[in-house]
C-alpha cells in the first residue's frame, strides 16, 4: 500500500499543492469560527439568514460594521461569506459522501460480480448521463421546491454515476490482480475481498475525482443559485450572494466599478474554495498516477 | 467484431436509455398532485378558477402508467406535445432552437480543443517549472469563475464601455431584417453559415461580433478540462520508451515534444472532443440566457423551471439519442486511431 | 516559446488597458445615437400568450393585438371615461329596448385586402363568444349582454348568443342588446379592449376559422379550445390596425410593419419591434446605446439612468393596480404551512377570521418603510379597493387608513381569540413568489415586526414567528385558488375595465370574488350591496353605497393594503408623443400618435 507519509511529503514540495492546501485550511477555519468572526445578531433565531440593514435596493458600499458593504436589498456580505463557508462545506461534503458511497455500493456490485446486475448498473448511469446535468438539477430543484435540502438532492442524483462508473472500472482492472486471485483461491468471501483487497486500491482515483468535485458541487449550486433554484433568498450561501450582484455589475457608464464589493468579494471566495481544492486534486493525480513519469 | 453488427447493436441501445431517461422525468412531475400540474397549463391568474376542466382534459388524474403509456403513443405518432415556454409544437422548438446553440458549439469546440492543447502541451514539457504552474493555475481560474459574472462583464466592457462594439442577441436590427426578408435564405439558421452560403458579407461580419463573447465565455469555462487531460497525457506519452530512444538519438527537444509524444497524446483529447461537443450541443444555459442568444440550453432552462413537462421530455429524448450517437462515434473513432482496442472489446 | 507566450500576454493586458482608460466612459453627458431611423424598438420581459383577439388576457397579447386589430372606439388621450370613436363612428344607447347601436365606419380595408362591415363586427363577437376560451375574457361579454358567465352556463345556446349581436338589416347599424341600464358605460369601456378588436369574417372563415353556422358552433377548437395554438388567429393575423405582422419569433421578438392602406393614414413607423429580453444589463445598455428607444426598467434601477440627459424619464403615471397582503380565513386543513394547526406550535386555519387579529396585522405593517425602500418612494397608500383614477371616481378622499402603530398592534394582539393569541403565540410561513423583490420585502417587514413584538415583550423571538419563503409563480397562483393552503398571500390585481365594481368584486364579492371567494371573505348581504352599488344609475347614491362599501372594508378588512404604484417610463429623448392613460396594455400607449425624429 502506498505511504502516506510519502504522499504529503509530495504534497508540501510541489508550490501548487501547498497553496491548495493553505487555502483549504483557511476556509475549514473560518467555517469553523463562523461564529465568531461573524456573530449572529441577538434575537435571530436561525444563523443562515443573512442580517440586514433596511431593505433598500441599491448595495451599500464598505463601512463602519459592514466590512463589505451590503447587496441589493442590503444583506451583509460579509456575514454572508463567512457563513456562506459553512454551507459551501455542507453541500459539498454531504453531496461527495453521498455520491461516493453510492457510487462505491453500486459500482462494487457491478464490477465485481459482471453479468446482468452489471449490464442493468450500467445502463442505469447511461440513461443519467444522457441527461445534461444542469438540466436535470433543475428540474428536480423545481419539482421539490428551492431550498438547499433539494438542491443537495439534485446534485446527488446528477453526481452519483460518474463514481458509480469509476469505481466499476477500477474494480474491473483489481480484480484480475494476482493478489486477489490468491485471495479467493485462499477461500475468502465476495465481500472480504472487496472490503480489504480491491477497494483500498480503488480508493485513489476516487479521491481525486472526490476532491476536484468539492469544487465543481459548489460551482453547480452556485449556477442553481443564479438561476433562481437554488437555496432561498437571504439564506447564507455563496451563490446567493453572487445572485444578488447579478444587475449591479454594470454600474453607471462613469463609474461602471461602483459596486465592485457586491459582485467581486462573493466570487473570490467562491474562486479560491474551488482553486485550492482544484489545486490539490491535480497534485493527487500526479502523485497516484503510477503511469506518470517521475523525475 | 464487424463495424455493421456493433453499430446496430449499439443503436439498439437507445431503447432502453430513451425509456429510461424518459421514464424518469416523468417520475418526477409525478411528485405532484393533479391540481399542482394542471396549473402547469395555465398562465393567467383568472384562468386558474377552472382548474377541473383543465385536469379532465388532459387526464391528469390517470394513474401513471396511462399517461405515461399516452405520451409514447404520441411520440410514435410523431406528435411530442406542445411546448408551453415558447408556444409552438416540441418538435419545432428543438429544430426552432438548436441552430444557435450549434453555431456557437461550432466555434467554442475547435477554440477549446486547441487552445487546450497549446497549453497541455507547453504545461507538461516544462512540467513543474513556472510555465507549468501558471498554466495550470490560468486554466483552473477560468474554469472556476462563475460563467455569468464573466459573461457581464464581458458585455460591459465589450458593448458598454465601447460602446456598441460587441453586442448581445444574435444580429442587430438591421441585419436582422436583412435575415428575415426574401432575400435571403435561411438554410440552416445558423447565421455565420447561412451568410456565406448567401455570399452576404455584411451579414457574417455582424453574426459574427455576436459570436464572439458567447463563445470566449463558453471556452474559458471548459478550457481547463483538455488543458488537463492533454497535460496528463503528454507526461504519459513523454514517459515512453521511444522518447528515450529519440533522445538518445539526439534529436531537438522541440521535435521530440511535438512530433513524437504528441501524435500520442493527442488519442485520449479527440476522442474526449466528441463528448465536449455534445456537451455543447446540449446547450450552455447560463451563456445563452446572460447574451440572448437562445439556443437549445435557454429553451431546456426555461422548461425545466417552469415545469413545461412536455418540453422537458422532448429535450431529454433529443439529448438521449445525442448521447448515444456520440458515444457511437467517438468509441468507433477510438478503435481507428488506437490499434490495440477492439470493437466491444471487454475487460483487456 | 515561453518567452513568446509572455509577451502576448503583456501585449494583451496592454490593449486591454488602453481601451478601458480610451474610450467609453463620460456618463452623464454620454449621449446617445440616433438609430434604426423609422423604426421603433422596445424591450420587455417574458412573450405574449396569443394574437387572436378573442384568447388573449395577458397584457403582452394585448398590447400587439391592439397594433395589428382595431375595436370600435377607443378612450380619449389620458381619459377613461370619455370615448373616441374608432371603427364606429357613432353610438347611441335605448334605455327602452336596453339595445346600444354603433354605426361602423366605411372605407376601412384590412390588410389582406377585405373591407370592413357590420356584419365582421357581428362575426367578430359571436366568435368570441362561441370560442370562449376557459379563463380568457369573454366572460365581459357573457355578463353585460346576457348576464351570463360562460358560453357553458346554463341557458345558453345559439340563439341567445346570436341574438345578443345583430346587424339592423335597414339602417346597417350593428346592435347589442344589454342586459340592464347600469351596463352602459362599463360595456363602453369593455368594447375598448383588445378583446373587442375586429375581425375580418371572410378572411377568418376562409382561413380555416368558425363558419359561423349554428351547426358547428360547438365544434372543437372553434368551442372551448385548450391550447392557444389550436384556434386559426394565434400567429395568423388580419386587422384594420396601423401595423400588420412580420415575424413572431416566440420567446425572442415580434416585428410588425406598416400598413400602407391605413384608413387614418400616416403611419408614424416602418416597422414595431418588440424584444424579449430578461436580462436587466442587456436592456439598460440597449437603451444607452440607442439600440432600443423604450425598455422595461423595474423598481429598483430606475435611479440608474438618472444620469443620463439623452433618457427621457416620465415618471408619477397613476398606474391602476393594487398590491395586497390577504388573510385566508379558511386555510386548507392539509396546509404544511400552518405548522401543528393550534396557537402556538402553528395556527388554527380560520386563525384570521378573528377581527383583532387583522386589525392587529394592519397596524403592525411598516408602511413607511415599504414604500421608501421597496417602492423607492413612489406610490400612494390606499385605504380600500377603490384605487385611483377610476371612472366613475368613487374614492373617498377622507377615507381612514391605517398607518405603523405598534402600541395598537399590541393591543389588539393581546384582545385577539380572547388573549390566546398573546398567551401561546403563534408560528406560520408566509410564501411570496421567489425573485419578486418588493413582495419579499414586504413579507420581511411583517415577519421582523413580529419578531420584534416577541423580543420586545417576552424576550422571545420566535414568539410570533413567521417564515417567510418562495415559491415559483405557477405554483403561487395555484395555491391561491387550487390547493388553498397558505395562511396569507400577496398580488397584485388589475382592472380589465377601469370600472370600481372591477376591483370592489375581486376584493369583496363572496362567491365571484377572484380573492375574497377563496379567503371566505364577505357574506350575501355584502354581496347585495356590491350588486345594489353596481347596478344604481344614479351618480349620487351609487356614490354613497361605493363610499359605504370604502368603509365595510377597512372596518373589516380583508388584507393588509398596500400600495398603488406610481408607473414610469424610460424613453430615448427622440421619441415624442406619449401620451399615458393606465387602461391601455402596451407600455409605449398609442404609438400611433408617436413620432421618432433626430431633433
Amino acid at each position: 500500500m502506498t505511504d502516506w507519509k510519502f504522499i504529503a511529503r509530495q504534497l508540501v514540495k510541489n508550490p501548487l499543492s501547498l497553496a491548495g492546501i493553505v487555502l483549504i485550511t483557511l476556509f475549514v477555519i473560518i467555517a469553523i469560527f463562523a461564529p465568531l468572526i461573524a456573530p449572529t445578531p441577538e434575537g435571530q433565531g436561525n444563523p443562515y439568514l443573512i442580517p440586514r440593514e433596511g431593505y433598500g435596493a441599491t448595495p451599500q458600499p464598505p463601512r463602519e460594521d459592514y466590512p463589505f458593504g451590503t447587496t441589493q436589498g442590503q444583506y451583509d456580505i460579509f456575514y454572508g461569506c463567512i457563513w456562506g463557508t459553512r454551507s459551501a462545506f455542507q453541500i459539498a461534503l454531504v453531496v461527495i459522501a453521498i455520491v461516493v458511497l453510492i457510487g462505491i455500493a453500486l459500482g462494487s456490485l457491478a464490477g465485481y460480480f459482471g453479468g446482468i446486475l452489471d449490464e442493468v448498473i450500467m445502463r442505469i448511469t447511461d440513461v443519467f448521463l444522457a441527461f445534461p446535468a444542469l438540466i436535470l438539477a433543475m428540474a428536480i430543484v423545481a419539482a421539490l421546491g428551492p431550498s438547499l435540502r433539494s438542491v443537495m438532492i439534485a446534485l446527488c442524483a446528477v453526481w452519483w454515476p460518474s463514481y458509480a462508473r469509476l469505481i466499476r472500472g477500477d474494480i474491473l482492472q483489481i480484480r484480475e490482480e494476482d493478489y486477489v486471485e490468491a485471495s479467493r483461491g485462499l477461500g475468502a468471501s465476495s465481500r472480504r475481498v472487496i472490503i480489504r483487497h480491491v477497494l483500498p486500491n480503488a480508493i485513489y482515483p476516487t479521491l481525486i475525482m472526490a476532491s476536484l468535485d468539492i469544487g465543481a458541487v459548489v460551482l453547480s449550486a452556485a449556477a442553481l443559485s443564479f438561476l433562481g433554484l437554488g437555496a432561498p433568498e437571504g439564506y447564507a450561501d455563496w451563490g446567493q450572494m453572487t445572485q444578488f450582484a447579478r444587475n449591479w455589475i454594470v454600474g453607471p457608464i462613469g463609474d461602471p466599478f461602483r459596486y465592485w464589493y457586491a459582485v467581486i468579494i462573493p466570487g473570490m471566495f467562491i474562486l479560491f474554495f474551488v482553486l485550492g481544492w482544484n489545486l490539490l486534486g491535480d497534485a493527487f493525480r500526479d502523485i497516484f498516477d503510477p503511469k506518470l513519469a517521475r523525475r | 467484431m464487424e463495424l455493421r453488427s456493433y453499430i446496430i447493436r449499439r443503436l439498439l441501445l437507445l431503447i432502453p436509455v430513451l425509456f429510461g431517461v424518459t421514464i424518469f422525468i416523468f417520475g418526477i412531475t409525478m411528485l405532484f398532485s393533479p391540481i399542482e400540474r394542471a396549473t402547469l397549463y395555465v398562465s393567467d391568474p383568472r384562468q386558474m378558477m377552472d382548474l377541473q376542466s383543465v385536469i379532465e382534459e388532459y387526464g391528469l388524474n390517470d394513474p401513471f402508467w396511462v399517461q405515461y403509456g399516452t405520451w409514447v403513443g404520441q411520440v410514435f405518432r410523431g406528435n411530442l406535445g406542445w411546448s408551453k415556454v415558447v408556444s409552438m409544437p416540441v418538435g419545432e422548438a428543438i429544430f426552432h432552437y438548436l441552430p444557435a446553440t450549434l453555431e456557437l458549439a461550432i466555434f467554442a469546440t475547435p477554440l477549446i480543443i486547441l487552445t487546450g492543447i497549446f497549453l497541455g502541451t507547453k504545461a507538461a514539457a516544462h512540467k513543474d517549472k513556472p510555465v507549468d504552474h501558471a498554466t495550470r493555475v490560468l486554466a483552473i481560474l477560468g474554469w472556476s469563475l462563475p460563467s455569468f459574472w464573466l459573461g457581464l462583464i464581458l458585455i460591459m466592457v465589450f458593448y458598454g464601455y465601447i460602446r456598441g462594439f460587441l453586442p448581445p442577441g444574435r444580429l442587430s436590427i438591421a441585419m436582422d431584417g436583412v435575415v428575415n426578408s426574401a432575400e435571403f435564405i435561411r438554410y440552416t439558421r445558423i447565421n455565420t453559415l447561412d451568410a456565406i452560403l448567401n455570399l452576404n458579407g455584411r451579414v457574417l461580419l455582424d453574426a459574427l461580433r455576436h459570436v464572439v463573447l458567447p463563445v470566449i465565455t463558453i471556452s474559458v469555462i471548459n478550457v481547463a478540462f483538455i488543458m488537463r487531460l492533454m497535460r496528463s497525457s503528454m507526461l504519459e506519452s513523454l514517459g515512453k520508451g521511444y522518447i528515450l530512444t529519440a533522445r538518445a538519438k539526439g534529436l531537438q527537444e522541440k521535435v521530440v515534444v511535438n512530433k513524437h509524444a504528441r501524435r500520442n497524446a493527442l488519442i485520449p483529447v479527440i476522442t474526449v472532443s466528441g463528448y465536449l461537443f455534445a456537451a455543447l450541443a446540449g446547450g450552455a444555459v447560463i451563456t445563452e440566457s446572460i447574451f440572448s442568444f437562445k439556443g437549445i440550453g435557454w429553451w431546456a432552462w426555461q422548461a425545466a423551471s417552469r415545469l413545461d413537462i412536455s418540453s422537458v421530455l422532448g429535450f431529454a429524448l433529443f439529448t438521449g439519442v445525442l448521447f448515444v450517437i456520440v458515444n457511437l462515434v467517438v468509441d468507433i473513432l477510438y478503435t481507428r486511431v488506437d490499434p490495440r482496442v477492439r470493437l466491444g472489446g471487454g475487460v483487456q | 516559446m515561453a518567452k513568446k507566450l509572455m509577451m502576448s500576454i503583456v501585449a494583451l493586458l496592454g490593449i486591454i488597458a488602453l481601451v478601458l482608460t480610451g474610450c467609453g466612459g463620460g456618463g452623464g453627458g454620454t449621449p446617445i445615437p440616433y438609430l434604426n431611423d423609422g423604426k421603433f424598438v422596445q424591450d420587455t420581459i417574458g412573450d405574449l400568450d396569443s394574437l387572436d383577439p378573442a384568447w388573449g388576457y395577458d397584457t403582452a397579447s394585448g398590447e400587439q393585438v391592439l397594433y395589428i386589430y382595431e375595436p370600435l372606439l377607443t378612450y380619449d388621450g389620458a381619459a377613461t371615461d370619455t370615448f373616441k370613436p374608432l371603427l364606429a363612428t357613432a353610438w347611441s344607447y335605448n334605455a327602452s329596448d336596453n339595445t346600444m347601436r354603433f354605426t361602423i365606419r366605411t372605407g376601412v380595408t384590412f390588410h389582406e385586402g377585405g373591407t370592413l362591415t357590420p356584419s365582421d363586427v357581428e362575426y367578430t363577437f359571436e366568435r368570441a363568444m362561441v370560442q370562449d376560451r376557459s379563463g380568457g375574457p369573454i366572460w365581459m361579454f357573457y355578463q353585460p349582454l346576457l348576464n351570463k358567465w360562460s358560453n357553458t352556463s346554463g341557458g345558453v345556446n345559439f340563439t341567445v348568443i346570436d341574438q345578443a349581436v345583430e346587424v339592423d338589416p335597414v339602417t346597417q347599424e350593428v346592435v347589442f342588446t344589454l342586459y340592464d341600464d347600469y351596463w352602459e358605460v362599463p360595456f363602453l369601456q369593455i368594447l375598448c379592449g383588445p378583446w373587442a378588436a375586429i375581425v375580418d369574417k371572410e378572411w377568418c372563415i376562409a382561413e380555416g376559422d368558425w363558419p359561423g353556422t349554428e351547426a358547428t358552433w360547438q365544434d372543437y377548437p372553434y368551442f372551448n379550445p385548450t391550447s392557444e395554438g389550436d384556434t386559426a388567429l394565434f400567429e395568423l393575423t388580419n386587422g384594420t390596425g396601423p401595423w400588420k405582422l412580420s415575424l413572431w419569433e416566440h420567446g425572442e421578438q415580434i416585428k410588425l410593419v406598416k400598413f400602407d392602406d391605413y384608413w387614418q393614414g400616416d403611419v408614424p413607423f416602418d416597422e414595431v419591434i418588440t424584444r424579449v429580453e430578461d436580462e436587466w444589463t442587456n436592456r439598460k445598455l440597449h437603451l444607452i446605446n440607442g439600440d432600443a428607444d423604450l425598455v422595461y426598467v423595474p423598481r429598483m434601477f430606475i435611479h440608474d439612468l438618472d444620469e443620463y440627459a439623452d433618457v427621457n424619464a416620465i415618471q408619477d403615471l397613476v398606474e391602476l393596480t393594487l398590491d395586497t397582503i390577504f388573510f385566508n380565513m379558511c386555510i386548507n386543513e392539509d396546509s404544511i404551512y400552518i405548522g401543528n394547526k393550534t396557537l402556538g406550535g402553528g395556527i388554527p386555519t380560520d386563525f384570521f377570521s378573528d377581527l383583532d387579529v387583522r386589525l392587529a396585522f394592519c397596524y403592525g405593517f411598516d408602511y413607511e418603510t415599504y414604500l421608501a425602500d421597496a417602492l423607492l418612494g413612489e406610490a400612494t397608500q390606499i385605504a380600500s379597493p377603490v384605487i385611483d383614477g377610476l371612472s366613475p371616481d368613487y374614492q373617498n378622499p377622507a377615507a381612514a387608513m391605517y398607518s405603523y402603530d405598534r402600541d395598537e398592534a399590541v393591543a389588539h394582539l393581546q384582545a385577539a381569540w380572547g388573549g390566546q393569541v398573546w398567551d401561546q403565540g403563534f408560528k406560520f410561513t408566509l410564501l411570496y413568489n421567489s425573485g419578486n423583490v418588493p413582495r419579499k420585502t414586504a413579507c420581511d417587514i411583517l415577519a421582523e415586526e413580529f419578531e420584534s413584538i416577541g423580543f420586545e415583550y417576552f424576550e422571545d423571538s420566535e414568539k410570533f414567528q413567521i417564515s417567510v419563503a418562495p415559491i415559483a409563480w405557477e405554483t403561487y397562483l395555484d395555491k391561491i385558488w387550487g390547493t388553498r393552503d397558505m395562511p396569507m398571500f400577496e398580488i397584485g390585481w388589475m382592472p380589465d375595465y377601469p370600472h370600481p365594481d372591477n376591483f370592489v368584486v375581486p376584493y369583496m364579492h363572496s362567491e365571484a370574488g377572484a380573492f375574497s371567494a377563496f379567503q371566505c371573505y364577505g357574506s350575501t348581504e355584502l354581496d347585495d350591496k356590491i350588486t345594489a352599488a353596481f347596478q344604481d344609475t344614479n351618480p349620487v347614491t351609487q356614490q354613497e353605497k361605493y363610499y359605504e362599501l370604502q368603509q365595510i372594508y377597512y372596518d373589516d378588512p380583508g388584507g393588509i393594503m398596500l400600495f398603488q404604484p406610481q408607473g414610469r417610463r424610460f424613453f430615448t429623448k427622440y421619441i415624442g408623443g406619449f401620451v399615458f392613460n393606465p387602461v391601455n396594455p402596451g407600455a409605449p400607449g398609442y404609438l400611433y400618435d408617436m413620432s421618432k425624429s433626430p431633433s
